[in-house]
């Protein structure tokens, strides 16, 4: 079963109720697709492995071919082709999202393309875990074709049980993440931020038909109830972490409270319960 | 009139952006607009309660759509898009909505010239009145493709407004992460403060959103948030940042009236105390707000 961890506001927990499943079922694949900040590392132990480019083809004009007909400077809608009036156009690279368009309509062929790097992706062991985890370079903002090579690797080791810790938000990177999944775990808390991010999340798995339950994580730290989010969109909650002092505090410091927190413990061995009786 | 702009990002979502947003909002002095960045999470108005005065609606991109009765289902648009965003079922090529970016190149291969651009609703933009000032403000529907130009429209209405009402300060409230949103947040502004913690996931995402800013070459600072949950953490973060030569802005504690005055939906700023005057201090004076 692959199973995506999701909640729409950050800092919910995803990373933390994550690590905790995955070192709780330790054969189970470990996925990071929050690839513009991705921690899950951080909470599972040491890394080994290898370390592998993400690229992008970027367009560029091979000057002595172009006629300057500018026809790719019309053709590109993201306006990464700029023609100054005469001679050969020019590609701004941070604007250009390697579509492949303006190749095609060149006459001449005198546009190519070059691979560039905008991620990477890691891909080893984490604490003992099969782990892979793509990671956005700083600067880029190919987020989801990060995401997506990084899916794509996963799918080729053929594991039949993955866990995705997904982005947070409800935009591209959470959608190209989700459609990969067979069940979403959604994390959220009892604060009125938690909620409306939550109510978010449900319409898109509900749009997407994922099925979905939900984790509260930090009890106690708000009132705020979600059991009409429950009923409207079909999905209940399966379990509640207690928010304590001690296992923010261990999990500040990189350790999950999986290992530090006997009750942190049990509900996650009794979260997995509940997931495999539902969705298996 | 010189506009200052000031936008609070975090690298990793949940450290506080949205809370030190209005409280900041509730000290500074000038008149000032607020902007909600954080488009497919937009958490700033359930603690500034705006009055709506008015809305639009957001069109991304046109993207494609397939006259399902001319094509063939030869999959050559499936082979040449490179986002995946469209794939043959049944025999008939689907667009992926939530994945297309309308970049054109399925209409031009498409030996049936079966494929055309539709335009389609995105999400909603709005504009409230606060007691903090005007707030614009913004959701992105579930799923949705094009959070970056949604974010550059928003803050493109909040600067118009500000000068045509000679407000000297707009103070957005960003996303989470490092991409295209968080980009489109930064670029071109006067200041960026980023909202961290102490812990070692929030070390690590300041890390890449203030080398982020860097590449942008947009000035920032930081503030590390409920510092006293781990004091040891919150030295390693100020150490970091003496080492990368980071301005630490100031620090908040955690405190539970803090939490339950948010749960409740009040902005903290009188649970805040004197750190939050201090730290907007530290904020003007750094990022040269002050003309």
């Amino acid at each position: 079963m692959k199973i995506a961890v999701a909640s729409g506001k950050g800092g919910t927990g995803k990373t933390s109720i994550s690590a905790s499943l995955l070192l709780a079922r330790p054969d189970t694949l470990a996925i990071d697709l929050d690839v513009e900040e991705p921690n899950l590392n951080i909470l599972l132990g040491s890394f080994d492995g290898c370390v592998m480019p993400v690229t992008m083809p970027i367009a560029r004009i091979e000057g002595s071919k172009c006629i300057s007909c500018r026809k790719c400077a019309e053709a590109c809608v993201y306006g990464a082709i700029a023609w100054l009036g005469a001679g050969v156009p020019v590609i701004n690279e941070s604007l250009c999202r390697g579509c492949g368009l303006c190749p095609r309509v060149c006459p001449p062929e005198a546009i190519y393309e070059e691979d560039q790097v905008v991620g990477e992706i890691r891909s080893g062991i984490c604490g003992g875990i099969s782990f892979l985890e793509g990671r956005l370079r700083v600067g880029s903002v190919n987020t989801v074709r990060v995401i997506e090579e990084t899916v794509k690797k996963a799918q080729s080791f053929n594991e039949t049980d993955w866990l995705m810790d997904c982005p947070p938000g409800t935009a591209c990177p959470v959608a190209a993440s989700l459609r990969h999944a067979d069940m979403a775990l959604l994390v959220t808390e009892p604060t009125p931020f938690g909620r409306s991010d939550l109510e978010g999340m449900l319409e898109m798995t509900a749009d997407m038909r994922i099925p979905t339950a939900l984790v509260v994580n930090k009890t106690g730290i708000g009132d705020i109830l979600i059991d009409d989010l429950c009923r409207r969109f079909n999905a209940d909650i399966i379990a509640r972490y207690p928010f304590s002092r001690s296992a923010a505090e261990s999990g500040a410091r990189g350790e999950s409270p999986f290992k530090t927190d006997a009750g942190w413990a049990e509900t996650t061995r009794s979260l997995w319960s509940d997931i495999e009786r539902r969705f298996s | 009139m010189n506009i200052r702009e000031v936008v609070i990002i975090s690298g990793k979502g949940g450290t506080g952006k949205t809370t030190l947003t209005a409280s900041l909002a509730s000290v500074a002095e000038e008149r000032r607009i607020l902007a909600d960045a954080d488009v497919d999470a937009p958490n700033l108005a359930l603690l500034l309660n705006p009055r709506e005065t008015g809305r639009q609606p957001f069109f991304g991109m046109p993207i494609s759509e397939v006259d399902r009765e001319q094509c063939t289902g030869c999959a050559i648009c499936e082979k040449a898009c490179r986002y995946n965003a469209i794939h043959v079922r049944d025999g008939k090529a689907v667009v992926d909505e939530g994945f297309c970016e309308g970049c054109r190149v399925c209409l031009h291969v498409c030996p049936e010239r079966c494929i055309s651009l539709k335009t389609i609703e995105r999400g909603i933009i709005r504009r409230g009145n606060t007691a903090l000032g005007p707030l614009w403000h913004a959701r992105l529907y579930p799923g949705g493709e094009n959070t970056g130009l949604m974010v550059a429209l928003l803050r493109k209405e909040a600067r118009k407004e500000a000068e045509a009402s000679g407000a000297s300060l707009i103070i957005t409230d960003g996303p989470p992460g490092i991409g295209c949103p968080v980009t489109s947040s930064v670029t071109g502004g006067d200041f960026a403060v980023i909202v961290s913690e102490p812990s070692r996931s929030a070390l690590s995402d300041l890390r890449r959103a203030a080398g982020l800013c860097g590449i942008l070459a947009v000035p920032f600072g930081i503030v590390i948030n409920r510092w006293n949950l781990s004091e040891e953490l919150t030295e390693t973060i100020k150490e970091t940042c003496g080492n990368e030569g980071w301005p630490v802005l100031g620090t908040i504690p955690f405190e539970e009236k803090i939490a339950e005055a948010v749960g409740a939906g009040r902005i903290p700023t009188v649970e805040m105390g004197d750190a939050l005057p201090a730290l907007w201090h530290g904020i003007q004076k750094t990022g040269r707000l002050k003309r």
